[in-house]
């Protein structure tokens, strides 16, 4: 039968008689979700969450355009037929949004179980949706079926409807609630977007078919307010596609977002009636289609160079990795081949094998000198890389600080006096009882520091202090050396980090004794700094522990 | 693929398509449904429903009756279009009881009534000789 109080429609479904928000509100939303929902799934079809996210989309397109048809065509018998469709989609929907929500949190497919939990709740809505449970007959004058709407039936959908919204608000919850920081965000975003869609698509559907049933609205367009709820969800997805690398792609998000904004400017025709509006209509059109070309194309290289930068930093954590290996590798073979040398140039020179001749022993005493560095410098490569690594076990034990700083100026004094330098130790009253690794703090931070000072002070001297200050040992070496240029202060605790002239003045240097002194302060709950007033006007490190 | 991974591909579809395929034979080819509409109404001989141009209802642009009938019964008396059709406003003997019109009555009914042989109203089927 044909409404016969309304005009026919042109091409199916536009019609001069029809409210003018259901053209803005029905196709933009149809062709986003469209949009996105085919993107998304034809970039990654092995993902059962996109899969499940373009059916979602899918059946939120297929119950818009049912719904734009019952709108706007007139016969009574192909609106009939498509109207038990939408019982079917809202339940399908809401269903579909409950099992989207299970994949995204758990990432992984629920149980057979639960998948025939929602069998049997959507079995009911395809049963008795063409029967008259849900629709017995067509009102031709106003051109609808709400008055033959089966009762129970649609009740049934409803409470699906709210059944779903409640239980998709527990799953976030309860997963918000044990997870990581950055999956919470997620969380958050998918969770008020897929909640908001569902919230005004049902409660403006429903609310409009229950008004308009009862006679109190003349017509159901109340329901076109809820379509907007997929365009704000479909946001909601784009910020977790580009934020988060949700559902793996790239650009989709920037794309869709153009094509929305196209989408909605163009459906603006519909409804434009005078010369002026559809000129300025046009051009905005053309100015948000050449801007989002514009954007896409920015979008575009900014993920791909974002992309290549992940690239790189994936191979040089790659190369770090093989880096250490190497470095442990040639560390300990050549620190085996330098200690048997060592060995060996001791056994001569204390002796061993006879008294060496006297051409002989200055000689020998200076490759036991050098070996002795360079089984120093290897120890220095390798404890960093140890250090680095985090393989570095420290030992918790009580020691007089006093005693140890004490005893270290003392091993450094022969050394100090050697090179003409005057060196000193005070220390103010009161305890320096401490809790730490005794012998690292001698050897990497105390004595490390000494000998760094006497390396690089040419002459003067070098005054090393122990104060108190409350609850902080303050340990300070300061010397009238080469000091520290600004520029040389930026990379001196730094891996390998030598200042400008510093292999000048200490050919041995290897620039690893600053990087572990730091790392071992710091491990002990330390800091550690340098003070200088520039080159050539000597430099102080001052190292301080707390004793709480 | 197996059937316990996809059982809700496997289960919804075919029953999707069946109940398409029953809504397609119900509606569309045996028109199995009542179809409500405006009947033609003599407000000289019963109490009719009004159709006003404004909300005091002042003038009454036409009186009405609230008919239903089965949409095949409707097809085979009047075609698709029930605009000039005097038997959509009458139920006929071949009708039987899927056929009703409904007339005005201000005491069960909100509605406008306009009558000038004060106000009986029934629901009772007018059966055509």
């Amino acid at each position: 039968m044909i409404c016969n109080l309304f005009p026919e429609p042109v091409y199916f479904f536009f019609s001069s008689g029809m409210p003018v928000l259901l053209f803005y509100s029905h196709i933009p939303a149809m062709a986003v979700a469209l949009l996105v929902g085919g993107f998304v799934y034809f970039n990654n079809r092995q993902s059962l969450l996109n899969r499940l996210l373009s059916v979602i989309l899918l059946f939120f397109s297929l119950w818009t355009l049912s719904n734009l048809i019952a709108w706007t065509v007139l016969h009574s018998d192909i609106v009939l037929f498509i109207w038990p469709s939408f019982g079917i989609l809202y339940s399908f929907i809401s269903i579909f949004s409950v099992y989207f929500i299970y994949v995204f949190l758990e990432n992984k497919d629920v149980s057979f179980f639960l998948k025939c939990i929602f069998l049997v709740l959507l079995i009911p809505v395809l049963i008795f949706g063409p029967t008259n449970l849900n629709l017995s007959g067509f009102n031709i004058t106003t051109c609808d079926a709400f008055e033959f709407e089966g009762l129970w039936y649609k009740a049934y959908y409803i409470l699906l409807a709210v059944v779903a919204i409640l239980w998709i608000l527990v799953l976030l919850i309860r997963k918000y609630r044990v997870a990581t920081t950055d999956f919470r965000k997620q969380i958050v975003l998918m969770g008020v977007g897929i909640e908001f869609f569902l919230l005004s698509f049902f409660s403006a559907a429903f609310l409009a078919g229950y008004l308009t049933g009862i006679g109190v609205l003349p017509d159901s367009s109340l329901e076109f307010y809820g379509m907007f709820g997929m365009m704000v969800f479909m946001i909601f997805i784009g910020i977790l596609m580009v934020r988060f690398k949700a559902f793996n792609i790239g650009l989709i998000a920037s794309q869709a977002l153009i094509v929305a904004l196209v989408a909605l400017v163009g459906s603006q025709f519909t409804y434009v009636s005078s010369i002026t509006g559809t000129v300025l209509t046009s051009v905005t059109l053309v100015l948000t289609g050449a801007v989002g070309i514009i954007l896409v194309r920015s979008v575009k290289k900014e993920v791909e160079q974002r992309e290549h930068i992940e690239k790189l930093a994936g191979e040089l954590q790659l190369t770090n990795e093989r880096q250490e290996t190497l470095i442990h590798f040639i560390g300990h073979e050549v620190k085996g081949f330098l200690t048997k040398a060592q060995g060996a140039f001791a056994a001569i020179v204390q002796g061993d094998f006879g008294i060496p001749p006297d051409g002989m022993k200055p000689f020998v005493e200076s490759a036991l000198a050098e070996t002795r560095n360079g089984v120093d410098s290897v120890s220095a490569i390798l404890k960093a890389a140890n250090l680095k690594k985090g393989t570095v076990t420290f030992v918790k034990e009580p020691f007089d600080m006093k005693a140890l700083a004490a005893g270290a100026v003392e091993q450094a004094r022969g050394g100090a006096e050697h090179k003409g330098l005057a060196i000193s130790f005070t220390a103010d009253e009161g305890s320096y009882q401490m809790t730490g690794d005794k012998a690292q703090i001698n050897d990497h931070i105390l004595r490390n520091l000494i000998d760094n000072s006497i390396n690089y002070t040419p002459s003067g001297s070098i005054s090393v202090s122990l104060k108190r200050q409350g609850t902080r040992i303050i340990f300070a070496v300061k010397d009238t050396g080469v000091g520290i240029t600004e520029e040389d202060k930026k990379r001196l605790f730094t891996e390998g980090g030598h200042g400008a002239d510093s292999q000048r003045v200490n050919v041995h240097s290897t620039g690893y004794g600053l990087f572990i002194a730091k790392q071992i302060t710091e491990a002990q709950g330390g800091t550690i700094r340098a003070e200088s007033e520039g080159a050539g006007k000597g430099s102080t490190f001052i190292v301080e522990f707390s004793v709480v | 693929m197996r059937f316990r991974d996809n059982i809700l591909l496997y289960t919804l579809i075919p029953l999707f398509v069946l109940c398409a395929g029953y809504s397609y034979f119900r509606f569309m080819v045996v028109h199995d449904y009542m179809v409500a509409y405006e009947g033609k109404c003599d407000p000289s001989l019963h109490s009719c429903f009004a159709a006003c141009k404004n909300d005091s209802c002042v003038d009454v642009a036409y009186p009405y009756t609230k008919m239903q009938k089965n949409a095949n019964n409707l097809y085979a008396e009047c075609g698709k279009d029930i605009t000039n059709c005097d038997n959509a406003n009458i139920c006929l003997p071949q009708d039987g009881k899927k056929c009703s019109i409904t007339y005005c009555d201000p005491t069960v009914s909100k509605d406008t009534c306009d009558t000038t042989i004060g106000g009986s109203s029934t629901t009772m089927p007018d059966i055509a000789p």
